[in-house]
């Protein structure tokens, strides 16, 4: 049952103990949650990437919690994707937590609502710890009835951060959002339910390697997979994913977009990188990836808010991820370095537009893009960072961005799948012209009349920029995360 | 009688789709169930086996407190982050209509039933050693004592310490935390305990769990955080979202 190459290490349940902790304490001790808040931040990104270090080094591990081996008990499992991952969540958590220590406290200098603005702060620490803590143990969990457990962790602090900003629209983006999910979540269920009559274990590995196709099999696939592309906010199950980003508060909003929906495609990666189910319906996420692709793009250039584009590029990006499920057929390994790394960037760089776009309505008390010019002039760190991040949105050289959709192309044509590098490329396209329409106004030369007073904290513009060199960086650095991936 | 069946036949007819698709569902998941396909055995015997390692003699409750102890840490995680949700919404500008004053009975009622509840949730921690029961049985009747005690809004709620009901909707998953860290620190595995101190582990988690279940399930029945009179919120009369971003 257990592979002799995995070797046992505790390692892997501290990126899970650290933040639920956290997230007890921000909760207990509500007049120190900023610092508690972003001392845990700080030690669970620190953890992650203990972890990835660890993994990187010394190959895939496995730790049977309560000491139970599997199938009896549960264990997590750290390979080169479920490492990379966890990384990714360490390092755009950190920023944007960084950002929100400075978010949360210019609202409140700048606001009569004090005690409005520090009950929010209160909720957002605790929810967005517990939230971090549950996507950790998503990504590192080998068991799929405690990968569910996970899921609603996920579900629900995600819900809560959505509705924290109170207004009206959000409060109706994030009852869309639960209902969405609680489907989601149910679908995924009912599948853990049929994998178990048919094989005896929850342990994923396990299910995975003994799969076959026969009804109760595909039907448990088809369940979780629906599941998992509701959450997911794939083309056409994406109506519920704009209202509830665009106005959340801003760092929900980059964590939304970042982390959380990475969470469900990842799952989803885990279930479909079989070859049997290549070879059956590999086709089907790659077409709802493809018009999403599309259709996303269309709708961001067509939005009049800042925050509302950039939710509508979310929805094109996610089609990126899927689209390239047919690519992972190839042996070569090629497929999965593209799909993963595009995971990276855009979390990296969408965060990173959230992060600038939020500093921006925060100052200008709006996001109408036509009526945002002369803002660099205010905030050039911040404008400056929507500009790099774009960048790695729109697949520009040197970014992550391009390793990404070169590293699509590539493996597209070299299996001959000509549309597809096509469809990446008419993708690239889309996404330049929208982003085009917020970057010119954003750096038009128009200077501002009146000058006001800066009411953002530099830690809120310097995050972000963080944020979106490290998007960069990764066009750089790439042999790094690509050996960290191939661990397995 | 004319206007009943008549509304339920339209909205019938209005809904038609939807009904065609939950028995397509239905069909397809009962075809699925009964379709050959790979069956196992289940863990039946392996539970057995490790039975008596767990310091329990309940099967159920050693998966859910000793084999999946895990799964458990982060269920009692989501209760906790249930009320935490709750709290984290904006009280509305809207408030509900004042309830009438309790009568007679229900405060005869609660008198009466308060104390049993208490004791037949103790009765069911104790009995999920080793028979059905267990945690999150004893939690939900203690809930209900709670939302008694809210209906008749009792004399009792005041004398709660103040901030303990934070601490007491904490306790729970905190002792779990802190049980799990605690075997680490004894060179092993996270949350790993064995017969036979298994038995105090365990016995301790049910209790502390089901107290602070109780307390979540009644906290969320009363929907909102309770108003210390020092912090003053001055939310509850201003759309302060107006200003927000």
């Amino acid at each position: 049952m257990t592979n002799p190459a995995l070797h046992s290490s505790a390692w892997l349940i501290w990126p899970v103990a650290a933040p639920l902790t956290g997230a007890l304490l921000t909760f207990l001790f509500k007049d120190h949650s900023r610092r508690l808040g972003l001392f845990f931040a700080a030690l669970s990104s620190g953890l992650g990437t203990a972890l990835a270090w660890q993994i990187l080094g010394h190959g895939p591990a496995h730790y049977a919690l309560g000491g139970w081996q599997p199938p009896l008990g549960i264990a997590l499992r750290a390979d080169g994707p479920a490492a990379l991952m966890v990384m990714m969540t360490a390092i755009t958590g950190l920023a944007v937590s960084i950002y929100s220590g400075g978010y949360f406290q210019s609202r409140r200098r700048n606001s009569k609502h004090h005690a409005l603005h520090s009950a929010q702060e209160h909720a957002f620490w605790s929810l967005w710890l517990l939230l971090w803590a549950a996507l950790n143990g998503l990504f590192l969990s080998n068991d799929i009835f405690n990968i569910y457990v996970s899921l609603e962790l996920v579900t629900l602090s995600s819900v809560g951060l959505t509705a924290l900003s109170g207004k009206p629209p959000s409060l109706v983006a994030a009852m869309r959002y639960l209902l969405v999910s609680l489907l989601g979540s149910l679908s995924f269920l009912l599948g853990v339910g049929f994998f178990y009559k048919a094989y005896g274990t929850l342990a994923l590995t396990a299910i995975i390697n003994s799969l076959s196709l026969s009804p109760p099999t595909s039907m448990a696939l088809a369940l979780i997979s629906i599941g998992l592309l509701l959450k997911s906010a794939l083309f056409p199950f994406h109506f519920w994913l704009p209202p509830a980003h665009a106005n959340a508060l801003t760092p929900v909003s980059a964590i939304l977009s970042g982390l959380v929906i990475k969470g469900s495609w990842y799952l989803f990666y885990r279930f479909w990188h079989v070859e049997l189910i290549f070879t059956a319906v590999g086709l089907v996420p790659a077409i709802l990836g493809g018009a999403a692709i599309i259709w996303g793009a269309w709708q961001a250039f067509a939005q009049q808010r800042l925050k509302m584009l950039v939710a509508y590029s979310t929805v094109a990006q996610i089609g990126y991820l899927f689209v390239a499920f047919p690519l992972l057929a190839e042996t070569s390994g090629q497929g999965h370095g593209a799909l993963f790394y595009f995971a990276i960037s855009h979390s990296c760089a969408k965060g990173a537009m959230f992060l600038a776009a939020g500093t921006f309505f925060l100052q200008m008390g709006h996001d109408r893009i036509r009526d945002l010019a002369g803002v660099r002039q205010l905030l050039p760190v911040s404008s400056f960072a929507f500009g790099l991040a774009a960048l790695t949105i729109m697949g520009l050289p040197p970014s992550g961005g391009f390793i990404a959709k070169y590293l699509y192309i590539n493996t597209a044509i070299n299996q001959g799948l000509w549309w597809l590098a096509l469809l990446i490329l008419l993708g690239s396209g889309l996404s330049a012209a929208y982003i085009f329409r917020a970057v010119s106004a954003i750096l038009s030369p128009q200077l501002l009349r009146i000058r006001p007073a800066l009411v953002v904290s530099a830690s809120m513009q310097w995050s972000a920029l963080t944020l979106a060199l490290i998007s960069l960086l990764l066009g750089i650095i790439a042999p790094l995360p690509l050996a960290l991936l191939e661990v397995s | 009688m004319t206007k009943g069946p008549s509304k339920t036949a339209s909205a019938l007819k209005r809904q038609w789709p939807l009904a065609l698709l939950l028995v397509l569902l239905f069909t397809a998941l009962a075809w699925a169930y009964l379709a050959p396909g790979p069956a196992a055995v289940g863990l039946a015997a392996q539970v057995d086996a490790s039975l008596t390692a767990s310091g329990v003699s309940s099967r159920v409750t050693a998966v859910l407190l000793n084999f999946r102890a895990y799964d458990t840490l982060l269920e009692c995680f989501v209760i906790f982050l249930g009320v935490m949700v709750v709290w984290s919404l904006r009280p509305t500008t809207v408030t509900a209509p004042r309830q009438p004053q309790a009568g007679a009975i229900l405060s005869s009622l609660e008198r009466l039933l308060v104390p049993l509840m208490v004791l037949v949730a103790g009765y069911l921690l104790w009995a999920g050693s080793n028979q059905a029961g267990g945690a999150f049985q004893a939690g939900a009747i203690l809930g209900g004592a709670g939302v008694l005690l809210l209906l008749d809004s009792s004399p009792l709620l005041a004398r709660l310490p103040k901030g303990g009901l934070v601490w007491g909707i904490c306790l729970g998953p905190f002792y779990f935390l802190v049980v799990a860290v605690a075997a680490m620190l004894r060179g092993r595995h996270f949350l790993e305990y064995r017969a036979p101190e298994a038995t105090l582990a365990i016995v301790t988690l049910e209790a502390t769990a089901a107290f602070s279940i109780g307390l979540c399930l009644a906290t969320l029945f009363a929907g909102r955080q309770p108003q210390g009179k020092s912090r003053g919120e001055n939310s509850a009369h201003s759309p302060a979202w107006e200003e927000d971003s």
